[in-house]
């Protein structure tokens, strides 16, 4: 690692994800979980809802098989828009590590600021479908910002790089929700970041962590449509009113090769700029 | 106001989740009666039949009684008017060291079958929460219990 700059390594990593989009169907590919329960990506890149890291595992793969997964989001607000990309690797039903890049334009300002999330999450506990117990995991999620011109403008305690932790807890009650299925995450989050890190982590006089509360509800039309919603909470470090997250999204996930998700998101103020609402597109496409 | 209108739909979603089940049609008429359960044991020995991994599982079952058993199965699980004279589940699977993949995969093949018998989604959703429980049962490979045989 020594001498190995994080974009670098980050491109290499993209590189890899590329040469195995090229080779198909592997014997050990990740096909055995039940159809839409690999869930979506969540926009920094770990396998969850929209805006909020869930306990499931980004890809289809069952005990003794790995899988490999590819998104990329879109959020366009008045005066904002954010588009993340990345990939996701998943081991054995048990590991999930990913790769994001976040680029967030300032359009009134023509500003850009960019950073970099590696993720990792480990399942302790459970199955989403099968048992009475949810399943349940936990997860870091490793930022570095390519500008930190904002950040430092804005007084963050901290403009280079910051760690979230997180305990995740998912669950699907087959017919519990008036015959169709229900499924819900609960998120316990450690962070300090600000706006997920693109106005840096901390602010003057405030250098301690938040513990925030992040939930999603949906329900499934039918095999491969859901309908819900999602909550975040959100710090506010810098003292410029951050708002809490939520959206209401649709997914439709046609089959082990990809799902779509379109959501309304409602991001309240963010830095500043006040009620910031807009659509939010999601793309996974999974490899093997 | 749209922190109104999400307050909203939080509140049709919880009504949602805790509106009376009992307004609902018994599992068994929503999924369709007798009928509807042979045609989908029907289309799941096809879909079996056509499935690499899973057939091997099944090449020495006799086809006509897996099917009556099932459907005598499948009929009590939706609360109909059947009595299931089958082998437990352990005792169907045994030996048999199904994996977590292989049971998900003929979980898809059912939800296949009843898709293409066209159940209604919450019908098949109850049935699915109702066999469920079964995998443990189904995945296990604990050594066989042995049960003293009745007399009759």
């Amino acid at each position: 690692m020594v001498g190995l700059r994080p974009g670098r390594l980050f491109k290499a990593c993209l590189r890899l994800f590329v040469l195995g989009a090229l080779s198909c169907s592997v014997a050990w590919a990740g096909d055995g979980k039940i159809l839409a329960t690999a869930g979506l990506s969540s926009i920094e890149g770990a396998g969850g809802g929209g805006i909020v890291p869930w306990a499931t595992l980004s890809g289809y793969d069952t005990e003794e098989q790995v899988s490999a997964s590819v998104f990329s989001s879109h959020v366009g607000v008045q005066d904002y828009t954010l588009q993340a990309w990345g990939a996701a690797i998943g081991l054995y039903d048990r590991f999930e590590l990913s790769a994001a890049r976040h680029r967030f334009d300032i359009k009134p300002l023509g500003l850009q600021i960019q950073q970099n999330i590696l993720g990792a999450k480990a399942r302790l506990y459970g199955n989403l479908v099968y048992g009475d117990l949810p399943q349940i995991s936990v997860g870091l999620q490793h930022k570095r910002l390519l500008e930190q011109d904002v950040a430092q403008l804005l007084g963050a305690d901290e403009s280079q790089s910051g760690t979230d932790y997180y305990l995740a807890a998912s669950k699907v009650h087959l017919g519990a929700a008036l015959g169709y299925n229900l499924v819900w995450n609960l998120t316990l989050r450690s962070s300090k970041a600000n706006q997920l890190g693109l106005l840096g982590y901390g602010g003057a006089g405030k250098t301690n962590r938040d513990l925030l509360a992040e939930a999603s509800l949906g329900v499934f039309l039918n095999r491969r449509l859901a309908v819900g919603m999602e909550f975040r909470q959100k710090p506010d470090n810098l003292g410029v009113k951050e708002d809490h997250w939520r959206d209401v999204f649709i997914s439709y996930m046609p089959n082990k090769q990809m799902n779509l998700t379109i959501a309304w998101a409602d991001l309240g103020n963010v830095a500043i700029a006040d009620k910031q609402e807009g659509l939010y597109v999601s793309l996974t496409g999974y490899l093997w | 106001m749209y922190r109104s209108i999400y307050q909203l739909l939080a509140v049709i979603f919880s009504g949602f989740l805790v509106s009376c089940a009992s307004l609902q049609p018994k599992p068994y008429e929503l999924f369709g009666g007798a009928e509807k359960v042979a045609l989908v044991v029907d289309y799941f020995i096809v879909e079996i039949g056509h499935d690499q991994e899973i057939f091997p599982f099944f090449a020495d079952t006799n086809v006509d009684r897996f099917s009556e058993k099932m459907i005598e199965q499948i009929c009590v699980e939706l609360e109909g008017p059947c009595a299931y004279t089958g082998d437990t589940m352990s005792r169907a699977h045994a030996g048999m060291k199904i994996s977590a993949a292989q049971f998900n995969r003929v979980v898809e093949l059912l939800i296949n079958a009843m898709e293409r018998a066209d159940v209604d989604t919450r019908a098949q959703n109850i049935l699915l929460s109702r066999l469920a429980p079964m995998r443990q049962e189904i995945m296990s490979t604990r050594p066989p219990v042995y049960i003293e045989p009745e007399v009759l």
